[in-house]
């Protein structure tokens, strides 16, 4: 008799992008079932507890700490060591699995600095570990393909990360900052396997040559779709947190599932199960047509929304703000671009916006954006610059859970790293100060609360509303510290089986005194 | 093992060795992490837990050990109203730190040496009350002198100091910190000093109250050779202005079983004559290993009949012994810890025996060096991690320690298998 084959069917993303690029990607959660992180989380059933918040060790064998030689006394020095048995799965009958080393990890971390792909991740690392940024900038605008660019990662390094052999790995911080164990949890900081270096980063060339060390792998990339099936190279005992029940998963598109047979949907809000809210926002583009403060202004008065802090509730250093004061005229009627992702979501939104700002005698053109590009305009303030975009819309989900309030000011308000930039020298300076004080929350949080105030002051970001991250339709798990994104490492065939997750891991280092 | 001592501090070392319960096949030179045990201690330990097992008498009022604090006490030339057994180093720390009278705002001066639990409860504090910690990082290396270090304290000292807090010697390179210097760097600023003396107890004849510190928080099971969960606590707890002028500091006795539960106590004195016993206060809280407390005053008692000037001497000479063949086989420039500056020398010599010196934040390496010296070759040290000044690296490094029940041929011996060692290594 033949066996029934355990297949579940997702409605997500069509393309399943290599893991550089998998920060705010639909498809983030299918990501963490082929590739694994040093750390990552568990999905608790009590969102918010510490259980569900902790990082907890993944391809690592253990969180470094003071008690098991990991960390020292300065908190500027994580020495992390791999766990035995997590590979790679090599596509060949013949060649057999090969472990994930410590120089993978070096190899993710150089990908995530390149010019060909920019997470919107990113600055978190940049301002984090020792030497990101320097080695982001020493790429030569020259470099175009993938042989220059591996040749330039095998002859430069990130003066802060280094493998000290295959099995460990040393990353090195600029200032105390006991959230770099949750940067490494993000996907977009996945260890990366020797073949990557024949293509660029998240190219369409990578993302059908992936390469999986988690418990699926992929097997059929179309347009439609995109099928995981069992990874041959992925050892239950090697991942603490993961699992493994099905035989196949298919993850369709919205136009591939007309008919609606996905037996979870990923891009649908169900009952929130994360107690982590994000924001909805606009960022206006201070180099543009709205580079007048009072423009500005006016734009944030005439629009409609719920929302006024940038930090959201639920996440560290939340403020009450106070209403803005009433609508100021326009300085002058500009006609005025509104960018935004060409989702359902979003594009309500800008709809929304864009009638408002109508309503008050603006003329505005919507520009609705693949995913690609959307990241490349919230990542390439170039294109601000440029003036391809007044307004864009965007949603921001806390990246992690514990000490997150850096998760928000730095990307959205940093004028290094904000699309639209500011014209406010003091917001840099206050998340600057804030940074290299986050061992001290009291003297951080405030610094960045000062700078919030600032950048609403300036109207540089306009908060619209505060969301709750996308939740899928079954009652999955969800890992509430990545953002509430589901688990689907746990999922069974039958829906409602989803087992309760796994119990807490308990590893030690191997260097030990 | 009677006969040998009757009469100690008249016995060769070769014959002192014999009182202490160690693996004949084991060269021990990790004494500060773990002393060896005398055979007399280990005999207390045992006769005392029997004693106290199930017996009729009230077991508080000997859990304040007054008699074998005062006989301590007086071996660190203080008095018994000043002196506190403790369950260790980092529990007696732990008591100062959070027992002193620190506001928000208020400086604590300390170095990116100390032992975590020391950071560990200041950042506590930081945290709880909104202290700063100002953090200097000690220099390191063969040629550090003790007018670099007494500089880098006073240069961080600002007008809303309130402490200095670091280690009479530290675990990491074993830096012997110019502690009567600092003390006086402390007077000058009417400052509070904390020293983590871990290190201190059984290697130094120290008189306590003449170093002018106002807290010294020792380990018993590290140099004293006490069982482990013991500890030394000195509180100065009366003013002698020839050691320290300043007036006694405020001070909460923490987890006080015997603080009063109406009214508070007498004023603290400032005098030479105490108001009242601090001691009992941090001492009392609920019952106690007896056992421990005892076999800690078995252990001191017999360093006091061996000689504590006579063991201080001895531990010295045989880390000058190993300090020289670790400086011929390594060179100086592999040595963290201090040599040109007799001040700062201590028995605790922590060195990189690699060729290449980028080894030296290559904790993988260091780890190995030290397990292979331990698996294969039966030598017990440690590694230690540190922050070196002007490095972005932590670094790492191979400690070893001497103690009278060390000798010169297994110095030699060991450091000799070392240098091999580290030759394959490299």
């Amino acid at each position: 008799m033949r066996e029934r084959m355990n297949q579940t069917r997702l409605r997500a993303s069509t393309d399943l992008p290599e893991p550089v690029a998998a920060h705010r990607h639909p498809a983030l959660a299918v990501t963490r079932l082929h590739a694994r992180q040093l750390f990552s989380y568990r999905s608790d059933p009590v969102p918010g507890s510490w259980q569900a918040v902790a990082p907890v060790p993944d391809l690592a064998a253990a969180v470094p700490s003071i008690y098991n030689g990991g960390l020292g006394a300065s908190g500027r020095s994580y020495v992390i060591h791999l766990r035995r048995g997590a590979a790679w799965d090599t596509a060949s009958d013949t060649t057999p699995a090969r472990p994930v080393t410590a120089h993978d990890v070096v190899r993710g971390l150089k990908r995530l600095c390149t010019q060909f792909y920019r997470s919107t991740a990113l600055p978190y690392f940049l301002t984090a570990v020792r030497g990101m940024a320097d080695y982001r900038d020493g790429h030569p605008a020259s470099m175009r393909t993938a042989a220059d660019l591996a040749d330039h990662a095998n002859t430069h390094d990130i003066d802060g990360v280094f493998a000290l052999d295959d099995h460990t790995v040393v990353v090195e911080v600029t200032h105390p900052a006991a959230d770099i164990i949750d940067l490494l949890a993000l996907p977009c900081a996945s260890p990366a396997p020797v073949e990557y270096d024949a293509f660029l980063p998240e190219s369409p060339e990578t993302r059908r040559n992936l390469r999986s060390n988690g418990p699926y792998r992929p097997t059929g990339i179309s347009g439609t779709g995109v099928v995981l099936e069992p990874n041959p190279a992925w050892v239950p005992a090697s991942d603490p947190i993961r699992s493994r029940h099905l035989d196949r998963i298919t993850i369709t598109s919205d136009q591939a599932d007309q008919a609606g047979q996905a037996d979870l949907d990923l891009r649908t809000d169900d009952e929130p199960r994360s107690p982590l809210l994000g924001l909805e926002y606009l960022a206006l583009n201070t180099r543009g047509r709205l580079r007048d403060r009072a423009a500005r202004l006016a734009v944030a008065a005439a629009t409609s929304r719920s929302a006024r802090s940038i930090i959201p509730p639920g996440n560290e250093g939340h403020q009450d703000q106070a209403d803005e004061p009433v609508s100021t005229p326009l300085p002058l009627p500009v006609p005025l671009t509104l960018a935004h992702l060409d989702s359902p979501d979003a594009r309500t939104t800008a709809l929304s916006v864009a009638a408002d700002l109508i309503t008050v005698g603006l003329t505005v053109h919507l520009r609705p954006l693949t995913h690609a590009e959307h990241a490349a305009l919230l990542t390439d303030c170039g294109k601000a610059e440029a003036g391809e975009w007044d307004i864009l819309v965007n949603t921001w989900f806390p990246d992690w859970a514990h000490g997150n309030a850096r998760a928000f000011l730095l990307p959205l308000c940093h004028s290094a790293h904000a699309p639209g930039g500011h014209d406010d020298p003091r917001i840099d300076e206050l998340i600057d100060t804030a940074l290299a004080e986050q061992d001290t929350p009291a003297r951080s949080i405030p610094a960045l609360q000062e700078a919030e105030r600032r950048a609403l002051a300036s109207a540089m970001v306009v908060p619209l509303s505060y969301r709750q991250p996308p939740a899928p339709s079954r009652p999955v798990a969800v890992l509430s510290a990545l953002g509430g994104v589901a688990d689907l490492s746990n999922l069974r065939p039958e829906p409602g089986a989803e087992p309760t997750p796994l119990p807490a891991p308990r590893e030690i280092s191997e260097v030990s005194r | 093992m009677d006969v040998i001592e009757a009469g100690l501090r008249g016995q060769s070392w070769e014959k002192v060795r014999t009182l202490f319960a160690l693996d004949p096949d084991t060269v021990h030179l990790n004494t500060g992490t773990m002393g060896a045990l005398p055979h007399r201690v280990l005999e207390v330990v045992d006769q005392a837990t029997r004693q106290w097992s199930g017996s009729l008498v009230d077991i508080y009022p000997p859990g304040l050990y007054p008699e074998h604090r005062a006989a301590i006490a007086k071996a660190y030339g203080v008095d018994q109203d000043e002196m506190v057994i403790s369950h260790n180093a980092t529990e007696g720390m732990a008591r100062v730190i959070h027992g002193l009278d620190l506001r928000a705002g208020d400086e604590v001066v300390t170095t990116s040496h100390e032992c975590y639990s020391v950071l560990s409860n200041l950042n506590l504090l930081r945290h709880r009350h909104g202290i700063v910690v100002n953090t200097i990082t000690l220099p390191t290396g063969y040629d550090v002198r003790a007018e670099d270090i007494v500089e880098s304290f006073a240069a961080a000292i600002t007008p809303r100091t309130k402490v200095l807090a670091f280690a009479g010697i530290t675990l990491f390179t074993g830096t012997m910190l110019p502690i009567r210097a600092l003390c006086e760097l402390a007077h000058r600023h009417g400052l509070t000093t904390v020293i983590d003396g871990a290190l201190m107890a059984g290697m130094l004849d120290c008189d306590f109250r003449a170093t002018g510190a106002d807290f010294i928080s020792c380990s018993g099971s590290k140099f004293q050779c006490g069982p482990l969960g013991t500890g030394l606590l000195y509180i100065r707890n009366k003013v002698h202005p020839e050691h320290n002028p300043l007036p006694l500091p405020e001070f909460w006795p923490i987890i006080s079983t015997w603080y009063p539960m109406q009214g508070t106590p007498p004023p603290r004195t400032t005098t030479s004559v105490e108001s009242c016993n601090i001691g009992d206060f941090v001492q009392s809280a609920g019952s106690a290993s007896i056992a421990r407390g005892a076999a800690l005053a078995a252990a001191c008692e017999l360093w006091d009949e061996i000689g504590r000037d006579r063991i201080e001497r001895r531990i010295f000479e045989l880390a000058e012994h190993a300090r020289s063949r670790v400086a011929e086989r390594f060179g100086t420039a592999a040595m963290y810890s201090p040599g040109d500056d007799p001040r700062l020398r201590s028995p605790l010599i922590a060195f990189h025996p690699f060729r290449d010196r980028a080894d030296a934040w290559n904790v993988k390496k260091v780890a190995a060096f030290v397990s292979r010296l331990e698996t294969e070759h039966r030598i017990w040290v440690r590694w230690t991690e540190f922050d070196v000044p002007g490095s972005p690296h932590q670094h790492y490094a191979a400690r070893l320690c001497t103690h009278i029940f060390n000798d010169h041929d297994e110095i030699d011996r060991a450091v000799e298998v070392m240098g091999k060692l580290a030759e394959q290594l490299s």
